[in-house]
C-alpha cells in the first residue's frame, strides 16, 4: 500500500527541489515584459492573461499619474484673494499658488484665470483691475514654470460676484481671482 | 407748505402705479417750485381715446423739481381755449402758469393734434399759442412734446423729456447671472429689451444724433464692443482684440469712437475711425488708462488713470498727444463725464468708504459733492446739462437715481429688476 501521505510530501519536496534548483542556476533578472503564459489549474478554464506593451505600460503610468493630479487639483483651493484697489499677492496666495504650479507640470491641464473686483469704484475701471489681478497670478504662476500656452486670463470686473449683498466682508470675497481648470 | 408736500405725495402715487418698470420717488425738490396748472384737455369726440396728455405733462414737469402742478380737485374752472381763462380763478388757487388745450383729428388718419396754449396768469400774457401734430400710436411722444416747449418758455432751460436712457440689469438666477440690456423713455414707459445673455453687459452709449447705440457684451466669452442701430436692430462687432474691449464713447461728431483696449499689455486709450476703421492710440502708459470722455471742441479726451497710484482724472490732446492731469482733490476719482456746454464736468469721487457723484468746473480744481447717496457710480448728464441719471444701491437693490447738476434736486428710480446700473441718458431729438 502506497502512503498517500508520503507522496505527498515527496511531491512537495521534489517542487521545493525543483524550484532550489532553478534558484540557484545563475538567475538573470527577469524582463517584465516577458511574462509567459502562467499555468492554469483549473481545467477547461484558461486565465485571460496576456501581454502588456512598453507602449501601454506608459499610458498606464500616464493615466495615473492624471488621476492622481485630478484628485491633487479636486482638493486645491481655487480663489485667491485681493486688498480694496490692489492687485498684490499675498504670501498665503504665493503659497497656494504654488501648490498649483506643481500640479500643473504634473498634468496637461489648461487654466482660465478669471479676475474680479468688488463693487466700489466704476466698472469699467475695475474691470481693468479684475485684469490686472488675474494677469498678476498668472506671471507668478509663469515665474513658477507654468508654460504661458497653457493659461489664459479674463476679467469680469465687477459683473460677477462670488456674493450678492454689501458689507466689507462680502466685498472681500468678491475680490478674487479663479483659477478655472479644464 | 403742507399741500406741497400732499401734492408731491399724490403724484408719487399716480407715478408708482403707472405701468413704467422704473418708478420714480422724488427726495428733494426746490425750495419755491413754479405752481402751474395744466387743464385736463378736451379730447375730440371723433377720436376714440381716453389718453390723459395733461396728466403726462403733469409728471413731466413735477419729474423737474422745480414745477408744482395743482391738483384738479383745485381748478376752480377747467377752460380749453385762452378766451375761457378767468386769471381771477387762477390768481385764486396761486398758480403762475395755466396750460389749457385740445386733442383734435390730425390732419391724416394716424395722426392727431395738441393745440395747446400756455397762460402766464400774473401778466395775463399768452407765452404760447401752438399745435402739435403726432403720430396716435404714440400719445406719450405728444405730451412729451408739449412739456419741453412749456419747461422752456418758463426756465429759459431746454426740455429733456423727450429724450430716452438705457440701462443694463442683471437678475440672479440658482446658477447663474441674467444680463439685460434695456432703452425706455426718461420716465420709464416704453421699456423695451434690445439685449438678454447670460454673460455680462456693460457701457451702453449714445451716438451723437441719438440713433445708434455702442455696448461692451461678453456674449463671445470675452468683452467686445458692438454697435447697433436702434431703427433696425442691426448690430457690428466693432472691436474684439485679446483682453480688455472697454468703455466705447462717440465722438461728438459722430465720426469716432473713443474706446478702451489692453491688447499692448495695460489698458490705453485709443481713437477708432469709424468709416476707414483705422485705430490711433491716444494714450500709452502702463498704468490703467480707461473711461474716456469727449470734450465737446472734439480734440481733447478726459479718462480715468491711476499712473499716480490712485485713480485720478486727466485730460489728453489727441493730436499732440500732451496729458495733464485735472484732479487734485481726493484719493479716487474715476469716471468724468463732460457737461454739454464743456464747462466742467461730472466725476465718482470717494470719501472714506463713499463713493459720490461730483462736479468740478474747468476754471477751478475744486470737487462740489452732488449726491447725497453713497454707493454712486455711472454718472449720465441731461442733454440740456441739467439733471444727470447715476446708479447707486438702495436697500441692497441697484437702483437709479437723480440729481440736478446744482445738486438741488434729487429722486430716486427703483425698478422691477434686481440690480439696474450704468444708466445712459439719449441725446435731445430735435
Amino acid at each position: 500500500m502506497i502512503d498517500l501521505k508520503f507522496l505527498k510530501t515527496l511531491g512537495l519536496v521534489s517542487v521545493v527541489a525543483l524550484f532550489t534548483a532553478c534558484a540557484s542556476n545563475e538567475t538573470t533578472e527577469s524582463d517584465p515584459s516577458e511574462v509567459v503564459d502562467a499555468p492554469s489549474f483549473e481545467s477547461g478554464e484558461t486565465v485571460d492573461v496576456t501581454e502588456v506593451s512598453a507602449e501601454e505600460e506608459a499610458r498606464i503610468a500616464a493615466e495615473a499619474a492624471e488621476a492622481a493630479a485630478k484628485q491633487q487639483i479636486m482638493s486645491l483651493d481655487k480663489v485667491v484673494y485681493f486688498a480694496f484697489d490692489k492687485s498684490t499677492l499675498s504670501s498665503a496666495t504665493k503659497a497656494l499658488l504654488q501648490s498649483h504650479a506643481a500640479v500643473l507640470s504634473d498634468s496637461n491641464a489648461l487654466v482660465r484665470i478669471e479676475g474680479h473686483a468688488d463693487e466700489l469704484g466704476t466698472r469699467e475701471y475695475n474691470m481693468a483691475l479684475g485684469e490686472r489681478r488675474a494677469k498678476a497670478v498668472m506671471n507668478y504662476l509663469a515665474s513658477l514654470g507654468v508654460p504661458r500656452s497653457r493659461m489664459e486670463t479674463i476679467s469680469y470686473g465687477e459683473e460677477k460676484p462670488a456674493v450678492l449683498g454689501s458689507g466689507s466682508s462680502v466685498r472681500a470675497k468678491n475680490r478674487r481671482v479663479e483659477i478655472v481648470y479644464n | 407748505m403742507k399741500r406741497l408736500l400732499a401734492t408731491l405725495l399724490v403724484f408719487v402715487c399716480q407715478l408708482t402705479l403707472a405701468e413704467a418698470k422704473l418708478t420714480i420717488e422724488i427726495t428733494e425738490g426746490v425750495d419755491n417750485p413754479t405752481q402751474i396748472a395744466v387743464v385736463p384737455f378736451k379730447i375730440s369726440r371723433s377720436l376714440d381715446t381716453d389718453v390723459d396728455l395733461a396728466a403726462i405733462i403733469d409728471s413731466d414737469l413735477l419729474r423737474s423739481g422745480q414745477f408744482a402742478p395743482i391738483l384738479r380737485s383745485n381748478m376752480l374752472s377747467l377752460p380749453h381755449k385762452v378766451e375761457d381763462v378767468f386769471y381771477r380763478d387762477w390768481r385764486a388757487v396761486g398758480v403762475e402758469y395755466t396750460v389749457v388745450g385740445r386733442l383734435l383729428e390730425g390732419l391724416t388718419p394716424d395722426k392727431m393734434i395738441l393745440q395747446f396754449a400756455l397762460v402766464d396768469i400774473n401778466q395775463q400774457q399768452e407765452l404760447i399759442s401752438i399745435s402739435l401734430s403726432g403720430l396716435k400710436a404714440r400719445p406719450r411722444a405728444l405730451a412729451h412734446a408739449a412739456a419741453d416747449m412749456i419747461y422752456e418758455k418758463i426756465s429759459g432751460i431746454p426740455g429733456a423729456f423727450s429724450t430716452r436712457i438705457l440701462y443694463v440689469s442683471s437678475d440672479k438666477l440658482t446658477d447663474r447671472f441674467v444680463y439685460r440690456l434695456h432703452l425706455a423713455d426718461t420716465d420709464g414707459h416704453n421699456e423695451k429689451i434690445l439685449l438678454e445673455s447670460n454673460e455680462p453687459i456693460l457701457s451702453p452709449t449714445w451716438s451723437p444724433d441719438g440713433k445708434e447705440i455702442a455696448y461692451v457684451s461678453f456674449e463671445g466669452k470675452k468683452p467686445a464692443i458692438y454697435r447697433q442701430v436702434l431703427a433696425t436692430s442691426q448690430r457690428q462687432k466693432l472691436v474684439d482684440f485679446p483682453g480688455l474691449n472697454g468703455a466705447p464713447s462717440w465722438s461728438p461728431d459722430g465720426t469716432k469712437m473713443a474706446l478702451v483696449l489692453s491688447k499692448d499689455g495695460s489698458p490705453d486709450i485709443y481713437v477708432l475711425d469709424l468709416t476707414s476703421m483705422s485705430l490711433q492710440k491716444v494714450v500709452s502708459h502702463f498704468a490703467i488708462d480707461t473711461e474716456p470722455s469727449w470734450l465737446p471742441n472734439g480734440k481733447e479726451i478726459l479718462f480715468t488713470s491711476d499712473r499716480s497710484g490712485n485713480p485720478q482724472i486727466y485730460k489728453v490732446n489727441i493730436e499732440s498727444g500732451a496729458v495733464q492731469r485735472v484732479t487734485f482733490e481726493g484719493k479716487y476719482n474715476a469716471r468724468p463725464q463732460v457737461l454739454p456746454d464743456g464747462s466742467g464736468f461730472v466725476v465718482i469721487t470717494r470719501r472714506a468708504d463713499r463713493f459720490h457723484i461730483a462736479l468740478q468746473k474747468f476754471e477751478n480744481d475744486r470737487i462740489w459733492i452732488l449726491s447725497q447717496t453713497a454707493l454712486d457710480e455711472s454718472p449720465t448728464i441731461a442733454p440740456n446739462g441739467f439733471m444727470l441719471l447715476y446708479a447707486t444701491k438702495y436697500n441692497e437693490q441697484g437702483i437709479l437715481a437723480a440729481v440736478s447738476v446744482d445738486g438741488g434736486i434729487k429722486f430716486r428710480l427703483p425698478s422691477s429688476s434686481t440690480n439696474v446700473r450704468d444708466p445712459a441718458w439719449s441725446p435731445l431729438y430735435r
